[in-house]
């Protein structure tokens, strides 16, 4: 009944968010719907970490260790960015940016998009998931325009129409697998659930599998902002209100790519995991390369920061697609490691680009004059999504080079720490120009301590721990690993 | 049955020549209307004794409700909230947008009846209309600009998806059915949405003004 209550509870309060007259209570009470929906993801995924049993609620939801990763990142993310919304929101109203009749539609989406996400890592049943993920996509494209300006609006209509057209091949790709599920299953009741299906893969049709898997990809892939179907990302992370851009950014990105890596395992039962690897690492490839040159030329921080999400999302792929145990774990490691980073430098860069009302890197000057506790926030997480130690994005990016190494030998390792190395060059530039530049004179300003500060500070202690003191030989993460790789 | 296939590939085509949203949504009633029909006749005539009426009549009155009434609905009730009665601007001719069409059919009719597509048990008898209604709607959303051609052309396209499941395993599971269907009708509501905030803003549902982010 667990699973089923961290679904329903964002629901259920989605409908108290209207009640109230005074916006505050609204605010508070979709935060406590997500503290409540997070404590219980935490609670299942600890019994799950602690059993390495399956959670299963009747034929639809289920949480297995490939789900806990996903599912610790969905309830931490979301709880850090409702919270900081509040200031955010606020801060909106006071500058005439969102009108206070707009403050319950908001909490209202923002709650129902969280239901959807966790959705779509809950259920069992592949089409669920499709259904769960066009779904994020609906809510999310109302979320993205919320600003309802030309540029908002215009970054909403790409997203809804590039994302319901990628996924609409996913769907193709569903019909395939269940077209090999009825051809392989002659009496049995065909469902499409993803444990079943695992349990019989090998009768599976391996040609009908393997052209599903490349509409799979391109459909999920989509929604994940691989190369070349990311074009939606950069707009929408870039236009939308900053909690917005951080849980696209830190959360959505990774339901996509759960449900890649759900399609990834089927087919490696099916046919064996060479065919799935190799697109995997070939997009992840192509998306690391391809983003360098809009990351090197870029002018706005928040597309910056999306070409980031579009490198980082190929790093996870290629570290999944080499299936070797370091390659996995970096995988992991870096997928948990990038939400929370990358959420926690899209809210703190909301705040700063708030104050200076501009995106463009040229126009933030000084900000480590202008906002002092802000930009030290900012600072640290820029540090670390540029993979810099101590934080835990240099050890994954690190576990995935040495797993190239492993497996192709010195040439791809050495294009891939060149890659890492120029974009982490390219963050340094970029935050030399904002925080080591004097400030505007009109900027005097005095930032004072606020509960956004301490929650945003949470996940950079969480990188410190995750480059400190995770090593494989933890127990948790090497039975995670281990339970992916039985599969491939 | 191949009357019902033939009546639902021919509006989509038909659709590529017209500049006129009214006529548009006219052909696409007429498309699902067909497919609504299609989805009970299929299964009845390649299952036989096994055909489960309960499941196909479902899936049938769900396209007929949601893809006949509502979204049809959903779409002439923005356009005329917003006033228009102008042509839809267009990347190309209609003559050569509805020879890139022919074009498009033919290619499906090749790529239906191909070796490896019946050896991977990619084609049945209708298959051929699903996948030219599926690239049709996908040249139909980049051949005319307004933004309700957009929603049309993804229903289109939705519309031959379903085709090809039903001609394939003679329909999904229910509980996908649902979903699919809810997440359609939602798209779109929500699509129409957006439309009248952009044409507020822009005071046109022209595409090609949506060009401002870019790099």
């Amino acid at each position: 009944m667990i699973l089923l209550f961290i679904v329903l509870i964002p629901i259920i309060f989605s409908f108290f968010c209207v009640l109230p007259k005074q916006t505050k209570i609204t605010q508070w009470i979709a935060s406590c719907a997500i503290m409540l929906a997070s404590l219980l993801a935490f609670t299942s995924c600890f019994y799950v970490l602690s059993s390495g049993k399956i959670l299963f609620l009747s034929n639809i939801f289920a949480i297995d260790l490939l789900s806990v990763p996903f599912v610790l990142v969905i309830a931490i993310v979301s709880l850090i960015c409702s919270i900081s919304s509040i200031g955010y929101v606020n801060r909106d109203i006071e500058i005439n940016e969102m009108k206070k009749s707009y403050v319950k539609p908001f909490y209202v989406l923002l709650l129902l998009f969280v239901c959807t996400m966790y959705l779509s890592v809950l259920c069992q049943n592949l089409g669920l998931i499709w259904v769960s993920i066009e779904a994020t996509t609906v809510i999310s494209a109302l979320l993205v325009g919320f600003y309802r300006k030309r540029a908002s609006l215009e970054a909403a209509w790409k997203y809804i129409i590039l994302c319901t057209v990628g996924i609409a091949f996913a769907l193709v790709g569903l019909i395939l697998i269940y077209q090999a599920e009825q051809i392989s299953l002659f009496n049995g009741v065909e469902t499409l659930n993803w444990f079943k299906l695992i349990s019989y893969g090998k009768n599976l049709d391996p040609n009908l599998m393997k052209i599903s898997f490349i509409f799979i990809m391109v459909g999920y892939g989509t929604k994940a902002g691989i190369f070349p179907m990311h074009t939606w990302l950069p707009d929408a992370h870039g236009q939308s209100p900053a909690p917005i851009s951080a849980l696209l950014s830190g959360v959505l990105l990774n339901c996509a790519v759960y449900a890649i890596l759900r399609h990834h395992l089927l087919l490696s039962a099916a046919v064996g995991s060479g065919f799935s690897s190799n697109l995997l690492i070939g997009f992840g490839a192509l998306s690391m390369i391809f983003s360098v040159p809009f990351i090197l030329t870029q002018r706005d921080i928040k597309r910056l920061f999306a070409y980031s999400s579009v490198e980082h999302m190929g790093i996870i792929l290629i570290g999944f697609g080499l299936g070797n145990f370091f390659g996995v774990l970096g995988a992991i490691l870096h997928m948990f490691n990038h939400s929370l980073g990358k959420s926690t430098l899209f809210l703190s860069t909301g705040s700063i680009v708030k104050r200076y009302g501009s995106n463009n890197i040229a126009r933030l000057k000084g900000i480590g004059q202008t906002k002092p506790l802000t930009s030290i926030i900012f600072l640290c997480v820029l540090l670390a999504i540029a993979g810099s130690p101590p934080f835990g994005l240099f050890l994954s990016e690190m576990y995935i080079a040495y797993a190239i190494f492993q497996k192709f030998g010195f040439f791809p390792g050495i294009v891939y720490l060149t890659l890492i190395a120029t974009v982490f060059a390219a963050f340094m530039y970029y935050l030399g120009k904002m925080y080591f530049s004097n400030q505007r004179p009109d900027f005097k300003f005095k930032e004072r301590i606020g509960l956004q500060h301490i929650f945003l500070s949470i996940p950079i202690i969480i990188l410190i721990i995750t480059g400190c003191f995770l090593t494989p030989s933890i127990n948790i993460i090497s039975k995670i690993v281990e339970y992916f790789m039985r599969g491939i | 049955m191949n009357f019902l296939s033939f009546i639902f590939l021919i509006t989509s085509l038909w659709m590529l020549q017209t500049r006129n949203v009214t006529k548009s949504v006219y052909l696409l009633i007429l498309q699902s209307l067909s497919l609504s029909i299609l989805m009970i006749g299929i299964p009845m005539i390649s299952l036989g004794y096994d055909f489960n009426l309960f499941h196909s009549a479902i899936a049938a009155i769900l396209t007929f409700f949601v893809k006949v009434v509502l979204l049809p609905f959903i779409i002439l009730r923005v356009n005329k909230k917003l006033r228009s009665n102008d042509l839809i601007p267009m990347n190309m001719s209609q003559g050569l947008s509805l020879l890139i069409g022919i074009f498009l059919i033919g290619f499906s009719q090749v790529l239906n009846s191909s070796g490896f597509f019946s050896t991977s048990h990619l084609s049945s008898g209708y298959s051929f209309f699903a996948i030219s209604s599926i690239l049709i709607g996908c040249f139909y959303m980049l051949s005319h600009r307004a933004l309700l051609c957009q929603i049309i052309g993804i229903i289109v396209m939705e519309n031959g998806i379903f085709l090809y499941s039903v001609s394939l395993t003679n329909g999904m599971p229910l509980i996908f059915e649902f979903g699919t269907f809810f997440d359609l009708l939602v798209g779109v509501l929500v699509m129409g949405i957006m439309t009248n905030y952009i044409h507020g803003l822009f005071e046109s549902t022209d595409t090609e003004n949506l060009t401002e982010l870019k790099g």
